[in-house]
């Protein structure tokens, strides 16, 4: 079956490149813990366990190849967040990349980049020229002695090769007690938010040392903990509303103009669950891992372990559109709680039209949903599928009796190899899907 | 009705699994780089519950059980946060109390009458495993109690009634009792102390029994007030952080019995390694032992 895409039901998908390395040894601190598109798609970026930013970007396309998008090759390369210590607690905070989130472009780029505790502001910026012809300084830059200038002269920029600097704007820290999980920037472009376990706090871009807390659902007596927060983002357009998933399985929206704290919600979603699937493991299940809005606004996906769910932002009572992702695993949950994979964060992702949505599995299988054609793939990130602009076969897992000739069956997936993190680019058929260490980036196949 | 028991004792027998899985992985988490994951944690006590009460189902009639739950339920005020329910130190000490590897014929928390006939005394005990103290000083194994555990002392001829019978050890008193029908016997202990004899059981557990949510951050989480709307200032952080009010006090006691802070260090010192190896002993052995099958089962 046809690979399934935006808008048309045709889409064939091609392996474009795979960044990372190439041995199976992964090194701990090379896993991907995050991977964001900016908002013209020129630019990929990906956040380790090892608190390094990797940011791609895409070249030009080239009129000899019109058949083919640009590549994606590195662009810039800094170590965003350090292991730090906290003393008072004697916590290790780690300096794994939770989450990146580009900012509106402006002339230079910037990007917000969050570990468990602390949110950095990064300026990503070019320089292609130097300034040269100093009076008082040597080239190389040291003070000339005064004795010898005997001329002056107007120092001058001369091209230089291009040098990509990040550096580090705001550091935002010390406004959360638990683990940081989300940051999501406003549409007003001048304040973000920022998630932890129990609290949401909102921020200014500018301003570091104080935040607004508006959410915050720690019980006032600890024993009484139900649920925590485990998602939220700003509406896209709307710059009043967010959202905030919770491990229970509820999605509720906010408004800000409502009050300044916000523990009342405007919305909750949430769908009852089915007293036929009641297992021991029916609240890990049901436990949302992500929440993404729709680019129109008009809905917003959730993510939980074994299914992605479409909310119209006007119906609380049920999603409009459920998505199995794997149920062939429901079965096997014993054994996915023993091996902590159940424990797993999955995030989905909209296409640029949101036709389409995207989604990481295992064994290196992500799953696409076509919510127009209604139709599904299964298509897998693997180096032996990555010979250059060759088209991926779409995957299948056999579920019980007969396993047909090229289909894989639930016992032989491997669930070390995870798809947590896809991202979709805004505008073209481009998806960047990361497996444990490894980058793929693939295209849609163009005629 | 033979395939509906076997199905019943294979999910006996995952439960009691699940329950040893997630003790290891709520202590296993306080020692993970980057401190305890509150959302993981709150997710392995939602299957402790679950398993639990699955075993709690098993051991009455179904109508006595559910009526007995709704009860529980129906004295709590807010039934939204009853979702959870038993104690997170009190499942740890059910494993303690039953499992020290010791092969007894009256070794379980007894619910289960031979001739199936269950009693009421039987559901209080279970649920109950019999804590004599108020206090949770359950996650304590003081060295003594251990010692006390490998005496074949332990192994004193207990008489086997046909009537309901339990064996508790008190860690907080280091007593090992055993309750008959209500009634108890001081068995042995680790030190010296008066045989408290017969006496009327009447102090039950708390029938509410309400899940200790261990914040696994004790010492970090906010111990000022919860900000309304207010500006959080860093000033403000660290200040919050230098207070000790008295709920989170309570919770720390609660939690390390009431040794209280200067046990903690013992205790994560001590800690689940050893109920979880004398469990596992127990577990293996009473697996092998074909009777053993019964006696496991039985302890929930």
């Amino acid at each position: 079956m046809a690979g399934a895409g935006g808008g048309t039901s045709d889409v064939q998908w091609c392996f474009s490149q795979v960044k990372g390395a190439i041995d199976d040894d992964v090194a701990e601190a090379d896993i991907i813990s995050t991977v964001e598109f900016n908002h013209s798609g020129e630019l990929l970026a990906t956040g380790d366990k090892g608190g390094r930013v990797v940011i791609f970007q895409q070249e030009p396309e080239s009129k000899n190849q019109p058949q083919c998008r640009g590549e994606y090759n590195v662009y810039s390369t800094f170590q965003s967040h350090e292991p730090e210590f906290d003393y008072l607690k004697s916590l290790e905070i780690e300096e794994k990349i939770n989450k990146i989130r580009w900012l509106p472009q402006n002339a230079a780029q910037f990007l917000l980049s969050t570990n468990d505790k602390t949110i950095k502001l990064w300026k990503i910026s070019e320089r292609d020229k130097r300034p040269e012809g100093y009076n008082l300084k040597e080239e190389d830059g040291r003070y000339r002695d005064l004795n010898t200038v005997t001329t002056l002269r107007v120092p001058i920029f001369r091209p230089m090769d291009l040098m990509v600097e990040a550096s580090p704007r705001r550091v935002f820290a010390n406004a959360h007690t638990y683990h940081i999980n989300s940051i999501s920037v406003n549409s007003d472009c001048e304040t973000y938010l920022s998630a932890d376990d129990l609290r949401i706090n909102l921020w200014n871009l500018e301003i570091t040392d104080r935040s607004f807390n508006i959410v915050d659902i720690k019980p006032a007596n600890m024993e009484e903990l139900t649920e925590v927060i485990t998602a939220a983002e700003f509406h896209p357009n709307q710059c009043n509303t967010f959202v905030y998933s919770s491990s229970k399985g509820t999605i509720r929206l906010c408004d800000m103009r409502a009050s300044a704290l916000c523990d009342k919600h405007a919305k909750q979603f949430e769908e009852p669950e089915d007293p036929n699937n009641r297992s021991f493991f029916s609240e890990i299940i049901s436990s949302i891992s992500d929440v993404k809005f729709s680019h129109s606004g008009r809905y917003m996906m959730t993510r939980d372990y074994l299914s992605v769910k479409i909310w119209d932002l006007n119906m609380e009572s049920r999603p409009v559109e459920t998505y199995q992702v794997h149920e062939y695993l429901r079965s096997k949950l014993c054994s996915l709680y023993e091996n902590d994979c159940i424990f797993d964060k999955f995030e989905c992702c909209w296409n640029g039209n949101d036709s389409v949505v995207m989604t990481g599995s295992y064994n290196n299988f992500f799953r696409m949903f076509d919510r127009v054609y209604r139709q599904d793939v299964t298509l897998e990130a693997s180096r032996e599928n990555s010979k250059p602009r060759s088209v991926l076969k779409p995957r299948k897992v056999s579920t019980g009796g007969k396993r047909k000739k090229d289909e894989i069956s639930v016992d032989s997936l491997d669930f070390n190899k995870k798809i947590l993190h896809t991202a979709w680019h805004p505008l073209d058929n481009i998806i960047a899907v990361a497996t444990t260490n490894n980058l793929y980036i693939f295209q849609e196949k163009l005629n | 009705a033979q395939n509906t028991f076997s199905e019943m004792m294979e999910c006996a027998f995952e439960a009691q699994n699940l329950i040893s899985i997630s003790l290891r992985k709520i202590q296993s988490s306080r020692t993970q780089r980057g401190g305890i994951k509150l959302h993981k944690n709150l997710l392995v006590t939602y299957v402790l519950r679950n398993a639990r009460q699955f075993y709690m189902s098993k051991n009455l009639p179904q109508t006595q059980r559910t009526h007995q739950y709704e009860d529980v339920a129906a004295v709590r005020e807010r039934q939204e946060y009853f979702e959870l329910n038993g104690s997170l130190t009190e499942l740890s000490d059910d494993f303690y109390c039953n499992f020290t590897g010791a092969e007894s014929d009256t070794w379980h928390c007894g619910a289960h009458q031979p001739n199936g006939q269950p009693t009421e005394v039987a559901h209080q005990d279970a649920s109950a495993c019999a804590m004599l103290s108020p206090s949770d000083s359950d996650l304590m194994v003081p060295e003594a109690c251990w010692s006390c555990a490998d005496k074949s002392s332990w192994e004193l001829p207990i008489p086997n009634l046909q009537a309901n019978q339990k064996t508790v050890l008190d860690l907080d008193t280091h007593v090992v009792t055993t309750v008959t029908n209500g009634y108890f016997h001081s068995d042995c202990c680790a030190q010296p102390k008066q045989p408290q004899g017969a006496q009327c059981y009447t102090k039950k557990r708390k029938m509410d029994t309400s899940y200790h949510i261990v914040d696994p951050e004790f010492y970090l989480s906010d111990f000022g007030p919860m900000p309304c709307k207010r500006m959080r200032t860093e000033d403000d952080l660290h200040s919050d952080s230098d207070q000790l009010d008295s709920t989170n006090i309570s919770n720390l006691i609660s939690v390390l019995g009431s040794g209280g802070l200067s046990e903690f260090v013992s205790w994560q010192q001590t800690d689940l390694e050893q109920i979880f190896a004398a469990q596992t002993i127990c577990l293996k052995h009473t697996l092998l032992a074909g009777s053993g099958w019964t006696r496991a089962i039985e302890a929930f």
